[in-house]
């Protein structure tokens, strides 16, 4: 029906305003709102947010886990110039690994979506969700994983320490890009030339990646490094003036420390 | 008489409701003075300070306290020079200050090149009014050594940043040597000589700036492009105030009057 060619819409749309007016007016209208709208219903594209811990543009996961995977290969592949054979056993290893999660993700949404709960035992949702998260931003490929089993037995140790060399790299260009960062914020409150944010970089210890590649903020990592310079060091490169505001910041971030050895992180 | 029907009744009653609880006027607010000089006077010393503009002052010392004592690092500067160049810092500040109570809003909606509010926009632009006033407080090659460090600054920061971003992506893509200098150059090309917002590379690599990423697809195998493409794009916003800075700034300019 075309609601506009009806005389009634002359006075359907004044009526209804005035029936929206009274409903969000009068208490018990207002309440029956609120519940209604401290309902929510998960998605399967809320639990993909959930695991992949930021927004989902909507892409599907289980293709996104098969090229992360892919790439991964292509990359060992190239590294250790892997006979087609070995690229093969390594790819069926991913795909069983791939398969694993998935399933674990498709078990996971058949229990939860299209479910309501109460806002304030939404975070039950998301508590199912978070384990499995964690899980996958540790990639399907880590330790106890059948690609890591065949991938040991199908290639030699010096393959293998040029993998873990090609990681390594990986993981200091993202620890260094880190520190570059926090010496431009640091650089807005301390006012450091061009020499002493350079000296400053120096000082930023050494540190391997954490155990388990946990999806880590690494700016909580470089904000406790920064804590961490022996002050006889800042002496070096800083003046008086600095050091006392560093001071103040450095005391904000000490107390990192466990949680970051939670992730896995090996201090000296 | 007139009898008045309910809805005429409600009707007028809130137009009385209305009426005494609205604002004053600001001619009626100087007859109310005239006859109550003292208690309107009293009302001025207790109304508190507009916050907005309260923190608009905090944002402004914080940038010229680090901006000035930058200054001072890297240029000799004579006695008569710290003083004056203190001064024009102090009058910059109350000149800014004014603008913003004539201009009713206790900021400068400065935009970053999205359209979007951004502090770190609103404090480039303000270093760079700050450092006009004090150009001409300056010998030229004392000018140009600060030249230098700005311009070292800058570059500094866009590295890092795009440093940042393609380690993080680096970390979910597996680049090789070649797709990183790609990438880089991509980042690199998109922000032109503009200063990208630091806020931006605070999240490593899980969100991406609303780039086109179409150059950015062209390094990248159909895998890698799948991934890039799941990675959310968010247009970055505000940020954190460089006022709540200050308690971390550096403290040897003296602003007091």
């Amino acid at each position: 029906m075309n609601l506009f060619a009806t005389p009634l819409y002359a006075i359907r749309l004044p009526l209804s305003w005035l029936l929206v007016i009274a409903a969000f007016g009068s208490p018990a209208m207002a309440q029956f709102a609120a519940v209604r709208q401290n309902q929510f219903t998960v998605t399967e594209h809320q639990v993909d947010a959930w695991l992949t811990n930021s927004g989902s543009n909507g892409t599907s996961l289980a293709g996104v886990l098969t090229s992360s995977q892919s790439v991964k290969v292509k990359e060992i592949v190239k590294l250790c110039e892997l006979s087609p054979e070995q690229q093969e056993q390594l790819e069926l290893a991913s795909q069983v690994d791939v398969g694993r999660m998935l399933q674990k993700i498709a078990d996971l949404k058949a229990e939860l979506v299209g479910k309501t709960f109460d806002a304030n035992k939404l975070g039950e949702a998301y508590q199912k969700v978070a384990p499995l998260g964690v899980e996958l931003r540790k990639g399907v490929s880590g330790p106890g994983s059948l690609f890591q089993k065949v991938l040991n037995n199908t290639v030699t140790p010096e393959q293998i320490a040029k993998v873990e060399k090609a990681e390594l790299d990986r993981w200091r260009r993202q620890y260094d890009a880190a520190i570059g960062v926090e010496i431009a914020m640091i650089q807005r409150l301390i006012a450091l030339t061009k020499d002493q944010r350079e000296a400053l970089w120096e000082l930023f210890p050494d540190i391997g990646p954490p155990e388990n590649r946990p999806d880590i903020n690494l700016r909580i990592l470089v904000q406790y490094q920064v804590s961490q310079i022996p002050v006889e060091d800042l002496e070096e490169v800083l003046d008086d003036a600095q050091i006392e505001a560093l001071g103040r910041y450095r005391q904000r971030y000490s107390g990192y420390k466990q949680y970051l050895q939670q992730q896995g992180f090996k201090f000296d | 008489m007139i009898a008045l029907s309910t809805n005429r009744f409600f009707g007028l009653l809130s137009l009385i409701l209305l009426l005494i609880t609205s604002p004053l006027r600001a001619d009626e607010a100087v007859a109310v003075e005239e006859v109550r000089p003292a208690v309107a006077a009293a009302q001025v010393i207790q109304q508190p300070a507009n916050p907005a503009l309260q923190a608009k002052r905090r944002g402004l010392e914080t940038i010229v306290k680090v901006e000035l004592s930058f200054l001072n690092r890297v240029v000799d500067l004579t006695d008569k020079q710290r003083g004056d160049i203190v001064a024009a810092g102090k009058s910059f500040i109350e000149s800014e200050m004014k603008d913003a109570r004539e201009n009713g809003g206790a900021q400068i909606r400065q935009v970053n090149r999205r359209g979007v509010h951004s502090f770190d926009a609103e404090r480039r632009d303000l270093e760079a009014s700050l450092r006009k006033r004090i150009h001409k407080l300056l010998e030229d090659k004392q000018w140009e050594a600060y030249s230098v460090e700005i311009e070292d600054r800058k570059q500094f920061q866009q590295q890092v940043v795009i440093d940042c971003f393609v380690s993080a992506l680096d970390n979910r893509l597996n680049m090789d040597k070649g797709q990183r200098i790609a990438v880089a150059q991509v980042f690199r090309d998109e922000y032109g000589d503009q200063l990208p917002d630091l806020q931006t590379a605070l999240n490593y690599g899980r969100y991406l700036p609303a780039f086109d990423l179409q150059k950015m697809e062209k390094c990248l195998n159909e895998d890698q492009r799948k991934i890039l493409n799941s990675i959310q794009r968010v247009t970055y916003g505000s940020g954190n105030t460089f006022a709540n800075d200050r308690n971390f700034i550096v403290d040897d300019i003296d602003l007091e009057p």
